[in-house]
């Protein structure tokens, strides 16, 4: 009797892992449908003009491109992981923890932008420099994302540490929505802020920029990256040279015209929540940043580099594992 | 002991073998309570090993250990783990003495229980985190308002299960009492309360379990305050599965030693107390 | 006025409960000090919603109520009740229970401690003073809500079926020592039962109630001197004839379709 509610109870548990196990296999896109994550970010400026100029269709012939919207990095990261998505635009900071775990699993197939991120502090705080946030808190909109890794590197720069590992600025997770109230109330002394909320507390007036973002990494730290999974570079090498040409052609769209950017970025934030962002706010976000194609390696090293002093992780991912694919491999 | 000696027997020996058959009653109990534990392990560790899952997507029990002990280390899982269990006793115990004293004060008079009731029952649609942004705008972006989103957690179904023992009173004993004279606040102190004290033991234990889910639920967002909510939330940012498991490993620890140690003994006191045998 | 004053007066009392009709009709029964009254009546006369309103617990329809010659709106120290099921604190010992209602009219403690100890010592219950009622057999338990009215030291004591939740044996025990603790203590007694030899052997007076709407279709008046036997043939001939009455009573009510009737055979207890 009991033997028998025992071997039930190893069945189902068996019938559960194998499930775990069967779940999520990798299922690239088989020439119909390619899923391509992205955020609803002015950071993301390049997927978004990309869609509504109907670039990915144009490019990737034949294969439809269905977007789907997040709003975190290690969410996209995840999915692509899970096999529920085949492509996405994510910033360094989840990429490198993400492969830490999962070796291999993901590529880097281009770049999308770099820059759009301010250092700001509240009226009245006092903080004119890096070295004033001794002691102070300050806020990141996650751990291990783009943001705290470069802020990582500014105290590192400037002979501080984080709190958590035993120095006197303490970093302290803010949703964005959430920053203003948060720099307002006194809850956080600064922010590194990514565009477009950067810009918006400046022109509120409830913030002072420090570090604008050309002088925070010179403006060159990468912020948004085209990545596929390796299933997808495995089975269609040629989709994912697809997608690195529909991101150069959006690239240079951009960059000659950087209105267009913020244009379609206000098109696509109403379309998703009913608002828009006030013009010179929005070109001021957009000015903060370049588009470019590149992904500097001495930029990425940095953002390992931070990751690995933050204990983000699990083992040191190499430089190489980050830059971007050759085009040509096949 | 000093009646085995007096007996002239062979006192070792008696002790010995109640000493043995007391060995196997205790593993007994062990097997009974810990068999499902030990298979999940088992499993789990099956699983792992034998490659079938990547380790990115189910970390081995050695890595989850790992992941726990680094958190302990590097991260002060432990001192996050006393902050929260604080944040959730005080929280609780908050809810649970408003609801309780609200439910004596209007379950008395029909004409306020009738209007708060309804809103109260409505009320447990909302998800408790959902006014979050209510609680930091009145209490600050900090662990106050942690606190009251997990008290207001505790005293939603806390407040209905208090209603619903009030109405459980025996109206017999209810009627004994005011014959006796007793009124007002003597009459809800010494016998409304008491006589509902075993059916708000489960109101206890289903509040324990929303204040818990409050407490993460705002812990995940109001990062400031340190606490397991905000390692979990680390574990997602860093795509770090282990340390998401060893939280929720150590969520369900606390739970069931919670269980065992309070809850179980309550009840038990609680069946003893008001003689409410052959409840378990 | 009489030279005999009244304890309780009940007079032109009628009570209806929402959406289901007459529960009482209008009734008048005068009790004096120290009488013991019992009411017999079909299940569902209204004996309880009667005892109630005599207690104050209810606010009767028409009529009123005086207890010791002040008009009754509530509960009152001059009353006590005993219920059917003892209903005593479950979270109490014994000595506690007996004590709460005079912690509830605020007595001193040292004065509450000596009649704590008097009740349970006249219900012979000192010994078992600090179990809790769990540990109790039910004949224990209805001594424990006859010594909790006792302590109160009322001039009425209301009693609603104390005994029928008991066996035969203890019934008869309990009956005594409520005839002695009675003798001893002389509060008026209204004494609600099925037990027809019970009312006999207790009352200096029984009201018998028809079917419900309950209303007096005959008053009895015992002068058995005491103490009683319950073999005393002039207390067997008063049973039988009330048995009559009650079989007639149910068997007309019957006629009428009143749901609410026992079969007449359970009234001949
Ligand atoms: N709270 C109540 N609500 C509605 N009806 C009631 C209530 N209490 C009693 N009744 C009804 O009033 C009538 C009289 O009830 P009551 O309890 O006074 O009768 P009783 O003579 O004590 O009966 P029994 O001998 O069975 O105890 C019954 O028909 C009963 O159903
Ligand atoms: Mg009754």
């Amino acid at each position: 009797m009991r033997g028998r509610a025992l071997a039930f109870a190893v069945a189902l548990l068996a019938l559960a892992a194998a499930l775990l196990a069967g779940c999520g296999g990798e299922r690239a896109a088989d020439g119909d449908e390619l899923r391509l994550g992205y955020f609803a970010n002015v950071t993301h400026a390049v997927p978004i003009v990309a869609m509504e100029r109907g670039i990915y269709d144009r490019e990737l012939e034949g294969t439809k491109v269905s977007p789907q919207l997040f709003i975190s990095g290690p969410e996209a990261v995840s999915s692509i992981l899970a096999g529920s998505i085949d492509a996405a635009y994510v910033g360094p900071g989840p990429l490198v923890t993400a492969l830490s775990r999962a070796p291999g699993e993901i590529l880097v197939a281009a770049g999308a932008n770099e820059g759009g991120a301010t250092l700001i502090a509240a009226r009245g705080s006092g903080i004119r420099s890096v070295a004033d946030l001794r002691g102070r808190r300050v806020a990141i909109p996650a751990h291990g994302n783009t943001q705290d890794l470069q802020l990582h590197e500014l105290l590192r720069r400037a002979g501080l540490k984080p709190a958590d590992q035993g120095g006197d600025v303490t970093l302290v997770v803010v949703r964005n929505p959430l920053l203003a109230s948060a720099i307002t109330t006194g809850v956080v002394d600064a922010a590194m802020a990514p565009e477009p909320w950067g810009s918006v507390l400046v022109a509120d007036g409830a913030a002072r920029v420090v570090l604008d973002s050309d002088q925070v990494l010179d403006g060159r730290s990468p912020t948004t990256i085209l990545v596929v999974s390796r299933a997808l570079a495995e089975r269609r090498p040629d989709l994912v040279r697809a997608l690195q040409r529909a991101n150069a052609e959006a690239v240079a769209l951009v960059r000659r015209d950087p209105a267009l950017a913020g244009a379609a970025f206000n098109r696509r934030l109403d379309e998703v929540s009913g608002t828009t962002l006030a013009p010179a706010v929005i070109r001021a976000a957009v000015d903060r940043q370049t588009a470019t194609t590149r992904v500097d390696p001495a930029q990425m090293q940095i953002m390992i580099d931070a990751a690995g002093d933050a204990g983000y992780q699990a083992r040191d991912v190499a430089l190489d594992e980050v830059l971007p694919i050759r085009p040509s491999a096949q | 002991m000093t009646t085995n000696t007096a007996d002239g027997g062979a006192p070792g020996a008696a002790g010995a073998s109640r000493a043995a058959r007391g060995a196997r009653r205790v593993a007994m109990l062990a097997v009974r309570k810990l068999w499902f534990i030990a298979l999940i392990l088992v499993v789990w560790w099956l699983v792992t090993a034998l490659g079938l899952v990547p380790a990115y997507k189910l970390p081995s029990p050695g890595d989850v250990l790992g992941a726990l002990e680094n958190a302990i280390r590097e991260r002060e899982l432990l001192g996050a783990l006393w902050d929260t269990l604080l944040r959730l006793v005080t929280g609780w115990a908050i809810g649970v003495a408003c609801a309780v004293a609200l439910g004596l004060l209007t379950g008395a008079v029909p004409f306020l229980e009738d209007g708060i009731r309804p809103v109260l029952a409505g009320l447990q649609a909302v998800p408790t985190i959902a006014f979050l942004p209510l609680a930091i705008l009145w209490f600050g972006f900090n662990a106050t308002a942690v606190l009251v989103i997990t008290a207001f957690g505790t005293f939603k179904p806390m407040a209905l299960a208090t209603y619903g023992a009030i109405h459980q009173v025996p109206p017999t004993l209810k009627m004994a009492g005011r014959a006796m004279g007793a009124r007002g606040l003597f009459y809800q102190r010494t016998l409304v309360l008491p006589a509902i004290v075993p059916s708000l033991v489960t109101g206890l234990k289903l509040s324990w379990s929303f204040a818990w889910r409050s407490l993460m639920a705002a812990e995940i967002i109001v990062s400031g305050t340190t606490g397991l909510g905000g390692v979990l939330e680390l574990g997602r940012e860093i795509n770090a599965i282990d340390i998401v498991m060893a939280v929720i490993l150590i969520i369900l620890v606390v739970g069931i030693l919670f269980e065992q140690l309070v809850f179980a003994r309550l009840e038990r006191w609680v069946n003893r107390r008001w003689g409410l045998v052959g409840a378990r | 006025m009489t030279a005999e004053p009244l304890a309780l007066r009940i007079d032109g009392v009628s009570k209806a409960y929402p959406n289901r009709g007459l529960a009482l009709a209008p009734t008048t029964i005068e009790v004096r000090r120290g009488e013991f009254v019992s009411l017999v009546g079909p299940s569902g006369c209204g004996k309880s919603t009667l005892l109630g309103m005599a207690a104050g617990l209810l606010a009767p329809d028409s009529g009123t109520v005086e207890a010791m010659g002040q008009r009754v709106g509530g509960p009152g120290r001059e009353r006590a009740i005993v219920f059917q099921d003892a209903a005593l604190m479950p979270w109490l010992n014994v000595r506690h229970n007996v004590e709460y209602g005079l912690r509830a009219q605020r007595v001193p403690k040292a004065e509450r401690r000596t009649r704590v100890a008097e009740a349970l010592e006249m219900v012979h219950l000192d010994r078992v003073a600090d179990r809790h009622p769990h540990e109790l057999s039910g004949g224990m338990r209805q001594r424990v809500a006859i010594a909790r009215a006792l302590v109160l030291r009322p001039e009425i004591l209301l009693m609603d079926e104390p005994f029928s939740a008991l066996d035969a044996q203890t019934r008869t025990v309990l009956q005594d020592e409520l005839q002695r603790i009675w003798l001893e203590t002389r509060p008026a007694v209204v004494f609600v039962t099925h037990n027809l030899m019970e009312a006999a052997f207790l009352s200096d007076t029984v009201y018998l109630l028809s079917a419900g709407p309950g209303r007096i279709v005959r008053r009895y008046e015992v002068t058995v001197p005491r103490p009683r036997e319950e073999s005393d043939p002039r207390l067997v001939d008063i049973r039988q004839d009330m048995l009559d009455r009650l079989r007639s009573e149910v068997n007309a009510a019957a006629g009428r379709g009143d749901p609410d009737l026992a079969p007449a055979d359970a009234l001949a207890a």
